[in-house]
């Protein structure tokens, strides 16, 4: 009967990653990632580096299942289609839209790299400004919170830039699993 | 449909927020200050909705530009040109704020021209009336 229930409950767990696998594959990769690094003894640094990057990788992944349909290992991607010709030519112009895709996912993470470092700046400006001395019953300066509301920006603009960037390659990697589901 | 679609946004702010605390956590040692960047993090995806539902429906308002915070935008960026050996961005963040404040300054100028002549024109003070 124990045996029974455990069963039932693996078969439960499985449908459920089934069912979410636009939430399960990011995720597990992203989290396979981590412990890669940390087990490799990688730096903080290169962790958070290797993360901005990750959104382009998902786009990979989602190509590679592109190239996994055309070379006919999902039957059900073919089905959708009158004839194989078709499929193949769909999943040639989908490849083609991914990899236009990347190249904009590319040139936002430049920008990331861009942020995150004019936020390590601010935060380096702000933290030497606010070790100084102050005199006492004096009006603070606008350069200590003029960084904080400058690191603020910028973190609202690297925020934004996540969202599009993880917006555009999580939509692509959710239609790529509709087609071959 | 709906469902994926839910599921595509919640795994969007998942991998924002994880990847975001990685790049705040190297960036921002002060505790302190990494919670309040965070707190700025986690609203954000919310509050830019908001603020383009507002925009598209009432129109956008132009933000006043500080000369100050301009000039501290420009050390800021300066100082990373020379520690990250990378070119300087142009046009900077300060540059941009600048150029569309005074943009939409111009703009509502020129508007309130266009209704200052409308409200004084003579057809609809009467002035043309009485010339006849």
């Amino acid at each position: 009967m124990q045996t029974l229930r455990h069963f039932v409950w693996e078969t439960q767990l499985i449908h459920a990653l089934r069912m979410n696998l636009t939430i399960v594959i990011p995720v597990t990769t992203l989290i396979a990632k981590i412990f890669i690094q940390i087990f490799s003894r990688d730096s903080f640094e290169e962790v958070s580096k290797s993360l901005a990057n990750f959104p382009l990788e998902l786009m990979l992944i989602a190509m590679s299942f592109m190239l996994s349909a055309l070379s006919g290992l999902s039957a059900a991607y073919t089905n959708g289609f009158e004839n194989q010709g078709d499929a193949d030519l769909f999943a040639v112009v989908t490849m083609i839209v991914i990899f236009a895709l990347s190249l904009i996912i590319n040139r936002m993470t430049r920008w990331l790299y861009v942020l995150s470092t004019k936020l390590q700046v601010a935060y380096a400006q702000y933290s030497k400004l606010s070790s100084q001395p102050a005199i006492p019953n004096t009006v603070p300066d606008v350069a200590i919170m003029g960084r904080v509301v400058w690191a603020m920006f910028y973190c609202s603009m690297m925020t934004l830039v996540l969202v599009c960037t993880f917006g555009v390659s999580v939509l692509t990697l959710s239609f790529v699993l509709h087609l071959i589901e | 449909m709906w469902y994926t679609l839910l599921m595509s946004v919640v795994t969007v702010l998942i991998l924002t927020f994880i990847t975001s605390y990685a790049i705040l956590r190297r960036a921002v040692r002060e505790r302190e200050l990494r919670r309040l960047l965070l707190f700025f993090v986690i609203i954000t995806p919310f509050v830019s909705a908001i603020a383009l539902m507002r925009a598209l429906v009432r129109g956008s308002k132009p933000v006043r530009y500080s000369e100050q915070l301009g000039e501290i935008e420009d050390q800021i960026e300066s100082e990373r040109a020379v520690v990250f050996k990378d070119r300087p961005i142009h046009p900077s963040f300060s540059y941009m704020w600048r150029v569309s404040y005074l943009y939409a300054l111009e703009k509502s100028a020129a508007s309130v021209v266009r209704l200052d002549r409308r409200s004084v024109s003579p057809s609809l003070c009467g002035v043309a009336s009485l010339r006849r």
